[in-house]
C-alpha cells in the first residue's frame, strides 16, 4: 500500500473510514513508524483543538430563525455598528475641525471627542442583510445549523483578513421602534416578511465600495434568498476614532 | 448456540458465546484505533476495556454489524482524544519524568478541574498563535465553525484536497507543540 493521504489520515482522525480502508491504513501504520509518528502528532493536536468548537458553540447563529432568542454573537459590536448606522450624516467628522457652535450637533460631537482626531478619519462600508430567507419556514434543523456555519466561516474569514470591524445577527422579531417624541410605534407582519427587513450586519474596514461589493457578493445570504444592501459610513466608524484615544 | 442469524443479534439476545466473541472482536478493533492514536500499548488496552464496557451497556440499541463498528471506532477515537489532553495538563503540571507514575484518573475537586481545563486553553490558545496565520485560519474553520472540508474548500476557493492537506499539516503542527514530550522546550 503506498503512503495513505493526507485526506486519508483525516478522515481516520476524523472517524470517518469505513472499515475497510481503516484495517488498511491501521496495517500500514503498525509497519511504518514514521507516519505512526506523524499520525500521533495530529492526533494531539486534534485533541487540542476540538474543544474549541465547544468553547464557541454559542457564537456563530446567523440568521436565527427562532423569534425572541436574544442574539448573543457580537452583541457590544452589533450595538456599535447599530449607533453607526443611526449617526445622521450631519454629525461627520469632518465638520469638527471647523470650531462648530456649541448647541450645533457637530458641537455636540466635538465635545465628546478627543482633540487628538485624525484629520483624515479611516474610511469605512456596512453590509446590511436584508430579507428572511423565503425558505425559513420549511427548512430543517440541520439545514439552518448548516447554513448558518457558512455564514460563520464568511465572517470569520473576513475577520481573519482583518477586514471585519464589527458584526451581528438580529432576531427575527420587529424589536421596539419609537417615533420622535419617543412615543412606540407598531411595526405590522407586513414589515417582517418584508424583503427589506433587516436581519444582520457587518462593518468593515475597506476603503472602496469596489471592495465592499467583492465581499457582499460572497455573502451566503445571496444564496438564500436574502439582500445585501453596501452602504459607505460617512468618513469612517466612530469606534476607530474611540479606540484610537 | 449458533441458529445462522447475525453475531449482533445473539448477543442482543443474550447468548453467552456471542457476547464473548462480539467484545473481544470489538475490544481488538478499539484497541488496534487507540494504539495507532496513542502509541502507547497500556493505554490503548485501558481504552479499548472501557470502550468494550460502554459497549454492552448500550449494545441493546444496535440493529446492525456497521453500525456497531462506527460506534465503537468513534468511541475509541473519543476516549483517546480525553486521554491525550488529560495527558497534556498532567504534563503541564508534573516534572516530565514523573509523568507516568501519575494514576490514570486523576481525583480532581470541581474547582481544580475548572482551573485544570482553564489552563489547557490557555496552552491550546498559545500554540494557535504559534501557528502561521493561513493554519490558524484553516483550522478555525474546520474546529470553530465546524465546516466540513468541502465548505472551506469552497469559502477559501481552494480544491479540497489541498485542503485536507492543510488541515493534516497544521494539526501536526499544533500537535507538535501541544505534545507533552515538547513542552519543556516550551516551558
Amino acid at each position: 500500500m503506498n503512503r495513505p493521504t493526507d485526506d486519508q489520515l483525516l478522515a481516520f482522525l476524523d472517524g470517518t473510514l469505513d472499515r475497510e480502508e481503516r484495517e488498511r491504513l491501521l496495517d500500514r501504520i503498525e509497519n511504518d513508524p514514521a507516519l505512526a509518528r506523524e499520525l500521533r502528532l495530529a492526533a494531539m493536536g486534534y485533541a487540542g483543538a476540538e474543544p474549541m468548537r465547544t468553547a464557541t458553540a454559542d457564537r456563530p447563529t446567523l440568521p436565527r430563525m427562532t423569534p425572541r432568542l436574544v442574539s448573543r454573537w457580537w452583541i457590544p459590536a452589533a450595538v456599535a455598528a447599530t449607533l453607526l448606522l443611526a449617526i445622521p450624516t450631519t454629525l461627520r467628522l469632518s465638520s469638527v475641525s471647523s470650531s462648530p457652535e456649541p448647541w450645533t450637533p457637530e458641537g455636540a460631537m466635538a465635545a465628546i471627542m478627543p482633540a487628538s482626531l485624525p484629520t483624515k478619519p479611516e474610511g469605512g462600508f456596512v453590509l446590511v442583510l436584508q430579507g428572511r430567507w423565503p425558505d425559513a419556514s420549511t427548512v430543517g434543523a440541520d439545514e439552518q445549523q448548516r447554513r448558518a456555519r457558512e455564514y460563520w466561516a464568511w465572517a470569520a474569514n473576513l475577520s481573519n483578513r482583518s477586514v471585519l470591524m464589527a458584526a451581528g445577527d438580529l432576531v427575527w422579531d420587529p424589536g421596539e421602534r419609537l417615533g420622535p417624541t419617543g412615543t412606540p410605534i407598531a411595526v405590522s407582519v407586513e414589515i417582517v416578511e418584508s424583503p427589506d427587513f433587516i436581519v444582520g450586519m457587518f462593518a468593515l474596514r475597506v476603503t472602496t465600495v469596489e471592495d465592499a461589493l467583492a465581499i457582499a457578493r460572497e455573502c451566503p445570504h445571496l444564496r438564500y434568498g436574502g439582500s445585501v444592501s453596501v452602504r459607505q459610513v460617512g468618513q469612517g466608524f466612530l469606534t476607530t476614532h474611540l479606540a484610537g484615544s | 448456540m449458533n441458529d445462522g442469524s447475525p453475531l449482533i443479534d445473539r448477543a442482543v439476545r443474550g447468548e453467552p458465546e456471542a457476547l464473548e466473541r462480539l467484545v473481544a472482536s470489538q475490544r481488538r478493533a478499539a484497541f488496534r484505533v487507540a494504539r495507532a492514536v496513542l502509541g502507547e500499548p497500556d493505554a490503548a488496552e485501558d481504552i479499548a476495556q472501557d470502550t468494550v464496557v460502554r459497549l454492552t451497556a448500550a449494545l441493546p440499541g444496535f440493529t446492525g454489524d456497521t453500525e456497531l463498528d462506527r460506534w465503537v471506532y468513534r468511541v475509541t477515537l473519543n476516549l483517546c482524544r480525553d486521554h491525550l489532553r488529560r495527558r497534556k495538563r498532567r504534563a503541564r503540571d508534573i516534572p516530565i519524568d514523573r509523568a507516568e507514575a501519575v494514576p490514570e484518573l486523576m481525583t480532581e475537586s470541581l474547582p481544580e478541574r475548572a482551573v485544570d481545563l482553564e489552563r489547557a486553553g490557555a496552552a491550546v490558545a498559545e500554540a494557535m498563535a504559534a501557528l502561521s496565520s493561513e493554519q490558524r485560519e484553516i483550522l478555525r474553520l474546520r474546529f470553530v465553525a465546524g465546516l466540513p472540508y468541502a465548505d472551506i474548500a469552497r469559502v477559501t476557493s481552494t480544491p479540497q484536497g489541498t485542503i485536507a492537506s492543510r488541515v493534516f499539516r497544521a494539526l501536526k503542527r499544533l500537535g507538535q507543540i501541544l505534545d507533552p514530550r515538547h513542552l519543556e522546550v516550551l516551558e
